[in-house]
């Protein structure tokens, strides 16, 4: 038998009580991720042995009063993009399946320097790019939920690990909603920082403009305590942001009275929302309203001339990171990673500089928006995962993201659950903010999971 | 102007990127890049000509007498500031571009 780990919150407040040790937190994971994961599929590589040696460590660390901070002794996972010193980031790909990393990630040195305790590598879309139905060198993670539906993706064993209870705090990457989708699929909270908030250094790049960094975790609380950590200034990465950490979780029980969400109902239409998820998203603005919020109407700029600009990027940039190997060894990439990747070749130069100058355009005009509202509030997907049959698999797909958009603008968008579907599967709603504004972000999004609890429900797993 | 022809510049695109594409795949491809010519039409749209693209390179300060320690502290202050700026355009701590 094994239990779902405790949240982030839980575990820390049961480890400074002396409650909880985090030799028997590991070996609780440990032992969750023995039960489901042979159905699931959350986890490429497992550190079982390096996961116990740590976590002896910290306990004996934490007795001896060398406590590092909240999140000392508790278990953590990587998308498998991040590198880890002498452990293999394969990015889910033949490409890269003996790539021994020889140094850490500066997110995976910071995990481990706040004394937390790596579990594995998590499964990803291939190079966070492709697809669910790839043949791929290790089996696609599944959805909890129902494991015919789409986990989402691309930070799919991200979402699955937290969402079924294998660790409190799953790292991934979003370069067009690879957080927030599968945070959006699989019921959990997904944090995608202002573009430079948290480093991309050591981790395998799909575009530079658009990659993100981010954690995924059961709760709105355990997402501040885990930016707290991720956060900061990285000298290793060019894109990295001078900004000052603020602390996330300082406001985050002042509730919403006096502030104001602005509701993009108009984009969530353009975006194709379905009517149960517009439902779910409208009745999280009537609540936020209820605690004393101001919902007002907000109009983004147009969504296609939004996916124009980041489709361009995406497309132009993914391709110079693999033009030479689609060239050399394009049977080694799983199909769907591959012709999307290939599509890069259509984007000339002046096509990758407009999309540049929109993209410059685009970021002001949400600026625009947010200078009325404290965020903007719309659907986290159009609907509640399909089935994974459904899933549009070509090269270039019929719909783009809703979450896309603010790849390309920067702003932080954070995706956390707002109901369930007919079906049973977890609805999500996506929270954009201003620029370094995730702390208001975490605020906003506390107040509304605390008095919906949609968190409390769990999928219901033979373990 | 000459009239568009989506097949010729499919094959002279991936002809020039060095990309083969199996012959099975090739309708698949060229439904995908048919897509890809429709939105890229929204590239165009009307911008001011001094529309800046979203990046830019800031050459790092060289080095420079300085007339006093407080200044050349102040100017190496600066060239670590100055570099590649990719990603997102830069917002200042109000939110501004």
């Amino acid at each position: 038998m094994s239990a779902p780990v405790p949240s982030l919150a839980e575990a820390s407040a049961g480890i400074a009580a002396g409650t909880l040790s985090p030799v028997a937190l590991t070996e609780a994971a440990l032992a969750r991720i023995a039960a489901l994961d042979p159905k699931l599929n959350a986890f490429i590589t497992l550190t079982a042995d390096r996961a116990r040696r740590a976590a002896a460590a910290a306990e004996a660390e934490i007795k001896a009063g060398k406590k590092r901070g909240p999140l000392h002794g508790i278990p953590y996972a990587l998308k498998d993009i991040y590198d880890v010193a002498g452990v293999r980031t394969t990015a889910h790909s033949k490409l890269l399946i003996d790539n021994v990393a020889k140094e850490d990630a500066t997110t995976t040195a910071k995990l481990e320097a706040a004394g937390m305790v790596l579990l594995g590598k998590l499964s990803t879309h291939e190079f966070a790019r492709g697809g669910p139905t790839d043949v791929l060198p290790f089996p696609n993670a599944k959805n909890p939920w129902n494991t015919a539906h789409f986990a989402g993706g691309s930070s799919s064993g991200s979402g699955v690990a937290v969402a079924s209870g294998m660790v409190g705090l799953a790292m991934g990457s979003d370069t067009g909603g690879s957080i927030r989708l599968p945070a959006t699929f699989c019921g959990v909270v997904g944090m995608k920082a202002t573009y430079g908030v948290i480093s991309r250094r050591g981790v395998v790049p799909l575009s530079f403009t658009l990659d993100h960094a981010g954690p995924l975790t059961r709760t709105v609380e355990d997402c501040a305590l885990a930016m707290q950590v991720l956060a900061g200034y990285d000298p290793g990465d060019p894109g990295s942001a001078r900004e000052a950490v603020p602390d996330y979780s300082a406001d985050l029980h002042k509730g919403v009275a006096g502030l104001t969400i602005g509701r993009a109902r108009a984009y969530d239409i353009e975006a194709g929302v379905d009517a149960e998820m517009m439902a779910a998203v409208d009745a999280a603005a009537e609540k936020w309203r209820a605690m004393g919020a101001k919902v007002v109407d907000v109009a983004l700029p147009s969504k296609q001339r939004m996916d124009a600009c980041i489709q361009t990027i995406l497309l132009a940039e993914g391709f110079a990171i693999h033009g030479e190997w689609l060239r050399i060894r394009p049977q080694d990439y799983g199909r769907v990673t591959r012709e999307r990747l290939m599509m890069g070749a259509f984007v000339t130069g002046g096509e990758y500089v407009q999309a540049q100058r929109l993209r410059r355009i685009i970021t002001a005009e949400v600026d625009a928006v947010l200078a009325g509202c404290d965020a903007i509030l719309c659907a986290g997907n159009p609907t509640a995962a399909p089935r994974v049959v459904d899933v549009d698999e070509g090269p270039f797909r019929r719909s783009h993201p809703i979450t896309g958009p603010f790849n390309a603008t920067g702003h932080p968008g954070l995706a956390l659950p707002c109901g369930f579907g007919a079906s049973g599967l977890p609805l999500g709603l996506q929270l954009i903010g201003r620029s370094y504004g995730e702390a208001m972000l975490l605020r906003i999004a506390h107040a509304y999971e605390q008095a919906a609890g949609w968190m409390a429900r769990r999928p219901d797993l033979p373990a | 102007m000459p009239e568009p022809d989506p097949e010729a510049e499919f094959d002279m695109a991936l002809a020039r990127a060095g990309i083969i594409v199996p012959p099975e795949r090739r309708a698949a491809m060229m439904e995908g890049f048919r897509a890809w010519c429709e939105m890229r039409e929204l590239l165009n749209e009307p911008m001011p000509l001094a529309t800046e693209p979203a990046f830019g390179l800031t050459q790092p300060a060289g080095p420079r007498a300085f007339s006093s320690k407080a200044e050349s502290l102040g100017d190496s202050e600066n060239a670590t500031k100055q570099n590649f700026r990719g990603g997102s355009p830069r917002h200042d701590a109000a939110g501004r571009l």
